[in-house]
């Protein structure tokens, strides 16, 4: 469910520093968050021990090694779809709910202007269409125990942490955005951290970018295997997805230590 | 041994008697030798009776002790057991009474009395039906097999499926005139036309260059579908890709390249220069046809179902039909609604987009139908229950085609294709490659029983192969898509790295997934190919999210290059047998129904 990091105190900051643009009254919010663009940071942090075989031990010196990653995220909703955007590998990952509820992905690569369409039961089966729409399921919070709640509007923020085994999850939550303000999640030498520092709420700036993504030539997953003559699609068939993951994000081990890249 | 003392000579000279009065006595003469005879029964396998028999020693007992002494042995006969000519007696028992054997000489018997009837006769077939398995390889057919006697809960490889019974059998040599490992464009076009062409093009030769517009001119061929609608025939043309797509393409279209299936796929030089997308040539073919043979009045195809809805909508929301899963469904950027376009040209044709569509057409009063099931290719047999606003099955489009198709007195031509075994294999999937392919088989099925075997040629064939194996020794009766269990065992064999492996596997791809214990929300062809050996214990190999390992790492599993078979039933039927060019079946069904000639008759 969660990808693991290790454990490090980082301060929250206000909604107010970090939401632009916002029209607020004292009780309600008249963002649409359907229709909402979202940056985060995301920083993944390793710290091992010895005897930890994910070592990055300086054997010498015998010392505990500490990896940080950093990469950006911008998450944009458009309803029944909803866009993960990675600037550092120039890829854009757009997740779509049919009318049936099936979820399915379309892999925009930005330097090509090539898209890359999925049919649902080309991907794993269980997608969560609530993970991908807002990071953290509305069943995952309440697993979690509210500390407290700050703030009215599109301002509320609600507290959560839970600890348990040797898991602890920290998050600030904005319940009328639906939007992650902070979230932090450690186990075993492993922190994982999104940071939201912008929200945008203009609805022509959303339609402008999908209208963008839908002039590019787009290409059916099950059809590259027929195409050896474009010279996109063959670089897929010869060397698979590594160079076009989304998830550019290894660390020097070659393990993806992307945003939601799951280890098993 | 049996011995017989003979009696002397003298004894026997006097109870012959004489007629003459009795002289008188003379002295006694000295005693004979008694004369013995000895019977040896001889085995099987004797030097002088293979067949076993007797052996009869005879000779004076010289030494007068009764017994016939090997010294005193003067003859020997022998006396042997007749060959067997006939499967009678209890040697044979065994093998003749066995099932194998009895099929097998029933089956003989068959063959005999089929050979006997073949007809031999030029234009026999008044119909004629080419199936079209995309990528259905030998191994894909004997898996597939496999499977559909498994999921009967037979063991499996005793099963046939629809065309495994069919009379006739060949080998079609899949090679593009420009590559070794094939692709469908020039395959189907090589079937449907006679002429071998390049890797990516369709319905023209070898002479021009893929992608290349200003060399299509010229180079056009024709096709047997154009043939049996000038002759004044019904046809029709099936899929579960999109109908644009390379194999139902190449019945009707003639393009640069395979992938300009609408004006937005299409450089823009190839529109400015004339070339025309394979959609519109889909909507237009009635006018294309007339306008390629002066004086020619046909009536269009009759029947046209498959995928693909997208190539023939404006990209614009405002079109998008009800079941749209993109935002903006049509990626025409020309502004054209083919849909519109072809319910204008037949104002009493059906055009429909849906399971509730399709199954409301009344066959016997359906003068032709344009059913467009899916934006792009319709789903995977195994998920059709998943699409939104439903789909028909592959048999029952066959079967719902026909009879629309045999209202004609002159008969039909039809073409059906399973477009996506193919695309199952490239996904590293033999669950959908093959449930696919058990599908296309039914719809096999559907088109015998709804014909007149004796004037309806039906040939089956794939494309092209998939690096689709079969692979170790699985004991009978192993799930195919199971690890493999050897004979006498209960637990998987290990591999030399110690861990278990499947049957059926892939040479390339992206190897192993599985796809139904993930719960993450990555997309499965989003990770690196995963090439090489996973431990399988405790994985389900046979569920259907699982995909089956690959040795070479890719983004996508490759065509395979190996022949084809070609299965047929009908008139004409036996002229598929043989190691053939693949354009040969083209000849078949020409020959079979006499295309060419009742074309050029209907034009004269």
């Amino acid at each position: 469910m969660y990808t693991k990091t290790i454990v490090n105190a980082i301060k929250s900051t206000t909604v107010l520093a970090m939401v632009s643009s916002l029209n607020v009254s004292a009780a309600t919010c008249d963002i649409n968050a359907s229709i909402v663009q979202a940056h985060y940071t995301i920083e993944a942090e390793n710290t091992t021990e010895a005897g930890n075989t994910l070592k990055l031990k300086d054997s010498a010196n015998n010392k505990h090694t500490h990896q940080v990653k950093k990469t950006e995220l911008t998450l944009i909703r458009n309803k029944t779809q909803v866009a993960y955007v990675y600037p550092v590998s120039n890829v854009t990952d757009v997740w779509l709910k049919y009318p049936n509820n099936q979820v399915t992905l379309n892999r925009y690569f930005e330097e090509q202007k090539r898209v890359i369409e999925y049919q649902p039961n080309e991907l794993k089966r269980a997608v969560d269409w609530q993970k991908k729409y807002q990071l953290i399921t509305p069943t995952q919070i309440k697993e979690l125990n509210l500390i407290t709640k700050v703030g009215n509007g599109c301002y509320q923020q609600e507290e959560y942490h839970l600890k348990k085994d040797n898991i602890v999850i920290n998050l600030s939550w904005l319940p009328q955005l639906n939007l992650v303000e902070r979230l932090q999640i450690s186990q075993q030498g492993h922190t994982k951290t999104w940071q939201l520092h912008n929200v945008e709420s203009s609805e022509d700036e959303v339609k402008q970018f999908f209208a963008k993504h839908y002039q590019y030539q787009s290409t059916d997953y099950a059809d590259i295997g027929d195409n050896e003559s474009d010279p996109f699609l063959v670089k897929m068939i010869n060397l698979g997805f590594v160079d076009h993951s989304p998830q550019g994000f290894y660390n020097s081990q070659g393990d993806n230590i992307s945003p939601d890249h799951h280890r098993h | 041994m049996k011995s017989l003392k003979l009696v002397s000579l003298s004894v026997l000279v006097a109870l012959t008697g004489c007629n003459s009065d009795d002289g008188k006595n003379g002295a006694n003469g000295a005693n004979g030798l008694n004369s013995l005879v000895k019977q040896t029964q001889l085995a099987i396998g004797n030097a002088n009776c293979a067949n076993g028999g007797v052996q009869i020693d005879s000779g004076l007992d010289n030494n007068n002790n009764n017994l016939l002494d090997e010294t005193e042995v003067d003859s020997t006969q022998y006396v042997c057991t007749a060959a067997v000519t006939e499967a009678t007696g209890e040697a044979l028992i065994k093998t003749v009474s066995n099932p194998w054997y009895t099929a097998g000489a029933a089956q003989v018997k068959t063959a005999k009395m089929q050979s006997k009837n073949i007809e031999n006769t030029r234009g026999k077939a008044k119909n004629v039906i080419l199936f079209v398995g995309d990528g259905m390889g030998i191994s894909t057919v004997t898996a597939a097999r496999i499977l559909a006697g498994q999921q009967m809960g037979k063991m499996g490889e005793e099963h046939e499926l629809s065309f495994d019974k069919f009379p006739f059998t060949g080998f079609a040599k899949t090679y593009n005139v420009d590559s070794q490992t094939p692709d469908s464009a020039g395959t189907m076009t090589a079937m449907i036309s006679g002429v071998k062409t390049d890797v990516g093009v369709i319905g023209v030769s070898e002479a021009i260059e893929r992608g290349k517009c200003n060399t299509v001119s010229g180079n056009e061929l024709v096709t047997a579908l154009e043939l049996a609608e000038i002759a004044g025939k019904s046809t029709g043309v099936i899929s579960t890709a999109r109908i644009t797509h390379a194999t139902p393409a190449a019945t009707y279209a003639k393009s640069a390249d395979r992938n300009w299936e609408d004006v937005s796929d299409m450089p823009a030089d190839a529109v400015t220069a004339g070339c025309e997308d394979i959609a519109s040539q889909l909507v237009n073919f009635e006018a294309n046809l007339e306008a390629k043979f002066t004086g020619l009045n046909v009536d269009g195809l009759e029947v046209v179902l498959g995928g693909g809805r997208r190539h023939f909508l404006p990209k614009d929301a405002a079109f998008n039909s009800t079941d749209a899963t993109s935002a903006v469904e049509g990626d025409r950027t020309d502004g054209r609604d083919l849909t519109a376009e072809w319910k204008a040209t037949y104002p009493s044709g059906n055009y429909v987009m849906d399971k509730a569509g399709f199954a409301a057409l009344n066959a016997n009063s359906t003068e032709r139908v344009f059913g467009l099931f899916n934006e792009s290719h319709m789903q995977y047999e195994a998920d059709r229950k998943n699409d939104i606003a439903g789909e028909p099955s592959l048999s029952e489009m066959t079967s719902k085609a026909i009879d629309i198709l045999d209202n004609n007195e002159k008969g039909f031509f039809l073409t059906v294709e399973s477009g996506r075994i193919d695309h199952g294999h490239h996904a590293g999937s033999a669950y959908n490659a093959l449930t696919d392919t058990i599908e296309f088989a039914k719809a096999i099925e559907e088109a015998v029983k709804n014909t007149n075997p004796e004037e309806t040629l039906i040939i089956v064939t794939a494309d092209h192969s998939h690096v689709f194996t079969i692979a170790g020794y699985p004991k009978r009766g192993n799930p195919i898509l199971g690890k493999v269990v050897s004979v006498g065992q209960t637990e998987p064999t290990k591999a030399a790295d110690g861990m278990p492996y499947t049957t059926v596997g892939y040479t390339n791809g992206l190897g192993f997934r599985n796809l139904m214990t993930e719960t993450d929300a990555d997309a499965g062809y989003s990770l690196p190919a995963a090439a090489g050996r996973q431990d399988l214990t405790t994985v389900d190999t046979t569920s259907s999210g699982y995909h089956q390992e690959a040795l070479v790492p890719m983004g996508s599993e490759t065509h395979a290059g190996e022949d084809v078979g070609v299965y047929a039933m009908g008139p004409g039927a036996h002229l598929v047998t043989g190691t053939n060019e693949q354009s040969v079946i083209f000849h078949v069904m020409d020959y079979a129904g006499n295309l060419v000639q009742s074309a050029e008759a209907a034009m004269e």
